[in-house]
């Protein structure tokens, strides 16, 4: 389907890596170090790019950077390290997603296959609708009362339906718990105690990738939920 | 340690009471051991010794001494019945002569002259009372009262050739009779009656007896011629005072002649010849004075032997005493026997003797056969002296029975009530002794008890303390004082007691104006006792708690002084440099002060050396002020930068450069000191921070090797491998291999809070919301395990001011150790309460396995409950929540009871200020 430039010193998760996506029918192409990856990019047509950070010769972000100054294909950074600095680095100087290691291969297999699809079919979701909702990967149409999370159709139970279309509306604005429940339930939030916040991680278990590191539907701890913009 | 201090107390309090209760017995023992005897002389008083208890009464030196009294009273007796008794029976008849009577007691003042009284006139004027009257005459009146004697015969030469008067040979009665009719009569009647001899021839030169011949009167005569009659009778009167009659007196008149007093006896009752005037009797002075002395003597004696004889005879007779006596002698008038056994007077002597014999005590002595038997202590000797003292009452042929009736059959008498006494008294000594020494052998043995447990006590762990309480804390030579004072009081009361129970029988004693009643005795005794006790046992265990720690020479007053030197003179050696450097400088500054103000007082004529001086010293001394100002300025600047150093600011820096001396040195030190601590400040974070970013390096590093473990074993699993131990392995490795992935993570985690390299972005948020959150995201895990949550207090907002995401790590780790150790099917329970501008979370739940460890382990890193390791997570869980809770100034308590698993949380509550 795509072809797939996996970067990491070490040979051994390359290995792992081009076995999960090569069972997806992608196309492997390896290098094992940033000058590899870069002189890859250049010879063959690649679509994205995982690569490791720390790196002999040159490490991920400098190689990054380099080839942010002519490609937009998406890169996913693969990392140990797993701070949030590292991470914000990561993305800032171009990384479309970050995963750090040791993570779980089908996670990355995911990952791999929504930026594909996002990298793909950028702009072609351009619906103009007022009803429709779009944050990333995510879409909702209230019309249809569809969820589509990567082009792929969500099933949602019309609370969850609610809850997302609430927080989709208005993005980037935290609600609390008692706020969703008044406004959904249409009545006083006492007693709402944490029904809304396992309809949130229900619906985070269906949009989500990783359930606990949520690219849309973020948890604010001890404040509430949102959807930031993009 | 308290208890063992109640008891040590009761314990002697016990031992001061047996003390009191030794005393009261010694008192019982020493108040009631004696025996009041009515004797001869009056009560008597014998104290029973306690040696004495175990012998019978005969052994008993009371017995001895109440014998020994009888003895002393029977020889008496029987010489004054010999006195007084003819036949056996008082005789108030009986003729004593008083000349003989007088020489038999020894009174006799010699002359030949006596006079016969009867023994009854005797005793009725001893009872009314010998009288006298004082004559007074001339000195020619008094020679010649008895007769003219200036008789050559009368005189003699001395050896110088002196004329004197030699003796009364011839007298004629030519005196005037000048007195009354009746005086006059009784001395003619004398001459008369007794001086035949003188008055036989008068006038005859050669028959006055003088010895003397013719030619030696003739020229005795002739030198009478030479003197006056008055010479002559001064001559005649120093005759007679030379003889040394008493009571003769003289004095000198004022025309210068003589009066002599003369006491002469009142003749109460007459002679038995009738004769009642003594002088009657005598021829001249010599012999008056010496017969009125024998009747007087003679009076006086008897009186009280008849008194004597009386109590003695009474008290002795026959039925009246327990004494048996027989006195048997040989007189001038025959076989003359004195008993109070009647039966025996007239047996032989061998068979009183046998009759006796069967006394207990007896005593058998004939003096002339030398036969002396006996079983008492008495000596023949002792027995020789009691008789010898009534020698003439007593001739050789005296044989004397004395013997002691055992049987005690009369009552009333000596040996009978000390008998009755003694019986009483003997067995309850013997049980107060007993009771003494079982006293004094408890006192003896908490003694010892508390001696050896003196001044140790148990501690917390059992093992054994010295202590030293207050009191031991003073000098040894206060206790020393202390106990010297003890032994004085103690004496003081000893002689005190010692009276008391000397004088325990004389009923009303006083003591310091109280009247001593029997129990005012007793308390005294009992109060020495305790007295005793309590000054020797504080004293003692002083002492012994001062040995055992060792603090009997350390804790003296002459050890502090001591101490005291060897310091001084310890601190001046080690500090010679000092000495150098500031006590010779200002001892010589003084000098020089000194010196200065002696010159200027010499010099003070001469103005200009004066003036000179002065500068000097206002110089030199404005100078040494200078400089001591300056180094306390910087000393206390120096000081200043200590603190300063020593409080937060450990980049201060002393000037040093500005300081002078060894300010100067100091400042340097300090500096040096500073740079010390602010080097180990530097170390410390850089070592922290190495450590962390080892750590960190570290799980870096194996991550990127658990990335492929990871990868691969997920492959293992894909290839569907179904045979079982392979299959099992596979799901081990899986496990292992998460549970390594969450500890390193973990281990970054715990690292970076611990070493405070985490930024908190802190904001406002609800811990309600929160806790709600965190129960939603965990409701499923919940479930499998079938725990039920109960908040409730989860609409009531509680904000806190701390970074969210940490905070959610806190209540992820609580909720994620609650899923992997409750036990299954229980409740958990959150509580949330505000309470003085502070938020307090507690979770607990019911603990599905025994919690073995402490709750403070739990916190430390690498601790887990199950203290195995074996499932999973990291053991780091806890340890982290609990940093992070103390990072953001809150608190994080574990608490434990059984099965109950509880974690206590404080935050401090968000104000809007905050911000």
């Amino acid at each position: 389907m795509a072809n797939i430039l996996v970067c990491d010193d070490d040979r051994e998760i390359v290995d792992a890596i081009e076995i999960y996506l090569s069972q997806d029918g992608h196309s492997i192409f390896k290098a094992y170090d940033g000058k590899q990856a870069i002189d890859l990019l250049k010879k063959e047509e690649i679509h994205l790019l995982v690569m490791d950070v720390m790196m002999p010769k040159l490490d991920g972000i400098r190689a990054t950077l380099k080839i942010r100054e002519y490609s937009s294909i998406p890169i996913i950074m693969l990392s140990a390290k797993s701070e949030d600095t590292d991470k914000i680095l990561g993305l800032n100087i171009g990384a479309d997603d970050y995963i750090t290691k040791p993570f779980n291969p089908l996670e990355l297999v995911a990952r791999v296959k929504s930026n594909l699809r996002r990298y793909t079919s950028l702009g072609s979701l351009s619906a103009e609708s007022k009803s429709v909702y779009q944050v990333g990967g995510l879409v909702i149409n209230d019309d249809t009362k569809q969820v589509i999370v990567d082009g792929e159709p969500v099933k949602m139970t019309p609370i969850e339906y609610n809850i997302l279309l609430l927080l989709m509306k208005n993005q980037g604005r935290v609600f609390s718990i008692d706020q969703i429940y008044e406004s959904i339930w249409n009545e006083d939030a006492i007693g709402a105690d944490n029904t809304v916040a396992v309809h949130i991680r229900h619906i985070r278990e269906k949009i989500e990738i990783n359930p606990r590191e949520p690219r849309y539907l973020k948890v604010v701890w001890g404040v509430g939920y949102k959807i930031d913009k993009q | 340690m308290k208890k063992s201090t109640f008891k040590r107390f009761c314990l002697e309090l016990l031992q001061h009471l047996l003390a009191a209760g030794i005393m009261t017995a010694v008192a019982g023992l020493l108040l009631n051991s004696y025996i009041a005897v009515d004797s001869i002389d009056g009560p008597k008083v014998y104290r029973v010794f306690p040696i004495d208890t175990g012998l019978e009464f005969e052994e008993s030196e009371i017995y001895h001494d109440l014998f020994r009294n009888a003895v002393s009273d029977i020889t008496q007796l029987v010489a004054l019945k010999g006195q007084l008794e003819t036949d056996g029976i008082l005789d108030p008849s009986k003729k004593i002569d008083v000349t003989e009577y007088a020489s038999e007691i020894g009174q006799e003042s010699g002359g030949a002259l006596t006079a016969v009284y009867t023994l009854d006139d005797i005793v009725k004027w001893g009872k009314s009372g010998v009288e006298f009257t004082d004559r007074f005459m001339s000195m020619s009146e008094f020679v010649n009262y008895f007769g003219y004697c200036i008789y050559p015969e009368n005189f003699k030469l001395d050896e110088y050739g002196q004329l004197c008067f030699d003796d009364f040979y011839h007298i004629t009665d030519t005196k005037e009779k000048d007195g009354d009719g009746e005086e006059g009569e009784g001395e003619a009647g004398a001459e008369d009656g007794e001086e035949g001899e003188g008055a036989e021839t008068e006038g005859t030169v050669e028959d006055w007896g003088s010895g003397k011949s013719a030619e030696e009167i003739a020229m005795i005569s002739d030198k009478l011629e030479k003197n006056t009659q008055d010479e002559l009778e001064d001559m005649v009167f120093s005759y007679i005072m030379s003889r040394n009659l008493d009571g003769i007196d003289i004095s000198r008149e004022d025309d210068g002649s003589l009066t002599v007093y003369i006491p002469m006896l009142n003749c109460r009752y007459a002679t038995v010849e009738g004769e009642k005037q003594l002088t009657a009797c005598a021829g001249n002075w010599i012999e008056y004075m010496q017969l009125q002395e024998n009747v007087v003597a003679t009076i006086e004696s008897l009186t009280v032997n008849y008194q004597r004889y009386q109590v003695c005879n009474e008290a002795y007779k026959a039925g009246n005493s327990n004494v048996k006596y027989m006195v048997r002698m040989m007189t001038d008038e025959g076989m003359c026997t004195y008993t109070n056994v009647p039966d025996l007077a007239g047996l032989e002597d061998n068979e009183v003797t046998e009759s006796f014999n069967e006394y207990r005590r007896y005593l058998i002595y004939y003096p002339d056969s030398l036969v002396f038997m006996g079983n008492t202590i008495f000596s023949e000797e002792e027995i020789d002296d009691y008789i010898g003292v009534y020698s003439y009452a007593y001739p050789d042929t005296t044989h004397i029975w004395l013997g002691v009736d055992s049987k005690y059959g009369i009552e009333g008498d000596a040996f009978q009530t000390a008998y009755a006494v003694y019986q009483k008294i003997v067995p309850n000594a013997g049980r107060f002794i007993a009771l003494i020494l079982v006293l004094a052998f408890l006192w003896l043995g908490i003694g010892i008890y508390l001696t050896f447990t003196a001044g140790m006590a148990i501690g917390e762990n059992g093992e054994q303390i010295r202590y030293l309480n207050r009191f031991d804390k003073l000098w040894t030579e206060l206790l020393i004082a202390l106990a010297a004072g003890f032994v004085y009081g103690g004496m003081r009361g000893y002689t005190a007691i010692m009276d008391i129970a000397e004088t325990a029988e004389v009923m009303p004693t006083r003591l310091m104006g109280v009247e001593l009643t029997k129990l005012y005795r007793y308390g005294l005794f009992a109060l020495y006792g305790v007295y005793v006790s309590v000054g020797f046992t504080t004293v003692w265990h002083s002492m012994v708690r001062r040995v055992k720690a060792g603090s009997l020479l350390q804790g003296s007053f002459l050890y502090t002084i001591y101490k005291g030197i060897d310091n001084a003179v310890r601190f001046v050696l080690r500090h010679r440099n000092s000495v150098v450097s500031t006590l010779l400088p200002y001892n010589l500054f003084l000098f020089l002060n000194l010196v200065g103000i002696a010159s200027v007082y010499k010099l003070w004529d001469r103005r200009g050396y004066v003036f000179l001086i002065l500068l000097i010293m206002v110089l030199v001394d404005g100078v040494v002020g200078v400089l001591l100002f300056r180094r306390n300025a910087e000393q206390a600047e120096i000081m200043d930068g200590i603190s300063r150093v020593g409080d937060v600011e450990v980049e201060f820096k002393v000037d040093a450069d500005s300081l002078h001396g060894s300010s100067r040195e100091l400042a340097i030190a300090v500096n040096n000191i500073g740079e010390g601590i602010r080097r180990a400040v530097r170390t410390s974070m850089e070592d922290e921070r190495m450590k962390t970013e080892l750590i960190t390096n570290v799980s870096h590093d194996l991550k990127t090797p658990l990335t492929s473990i990871i990868s691969y074993i997920d492959l293992l699993k894909r290839m569907h491998i179904e045979e079982e131990p392979a299959r099992g392995y596979i799901n081990i490795l899986d496990s292992k291999a998460q549970r390594l992935k969450q500890l390193t993570d973990d281990l970054v985690e715990a690292s970076r809070i611990s070493s405070g390299s985490i930024v908190l972005e802190k904001e406002k948020l609800n811990l309600t919301e929160l806790l709600n959150q965190g129960i939603g995201e965990f409701s499923e895990r919940m479930e499998e395990s079938s725990l039920q949550v109960v908040f409730e207090d989860d609409d009531i907002p509680a904000y806190i001011y701390a970074d969210s995401r940490r905070m959610w790590r806190v209540v992820e780790n609580l909720f994620n150790n609650i899923c992997k150790y409750a036990m299954e099917g229980t409740r958990v329970y959150i509580d949330m309460a505000k309470r003085e501008g502070k938020i307090e979370v507690s979770v607990k739940n019911i603990s599905r396995q025994q919690m073995s460890v402490r709750p403070e382990e739990l916190t430390e890193r690498f601790i887990r409950g199950d203290s195995s390791r074996t499932t999973e997570g990291s053991g780091l869980g806890l340890s982290i929540a609990k940093s992070l809770v103390q990072v953001h100034g809150g608190s994080f308590e574990i608490l434990m009871d059984g099965d109950l698993f509880k974690v206590q949380m404080s935050f401090p509550e968000y104000i809007l200020h905050t911000d």
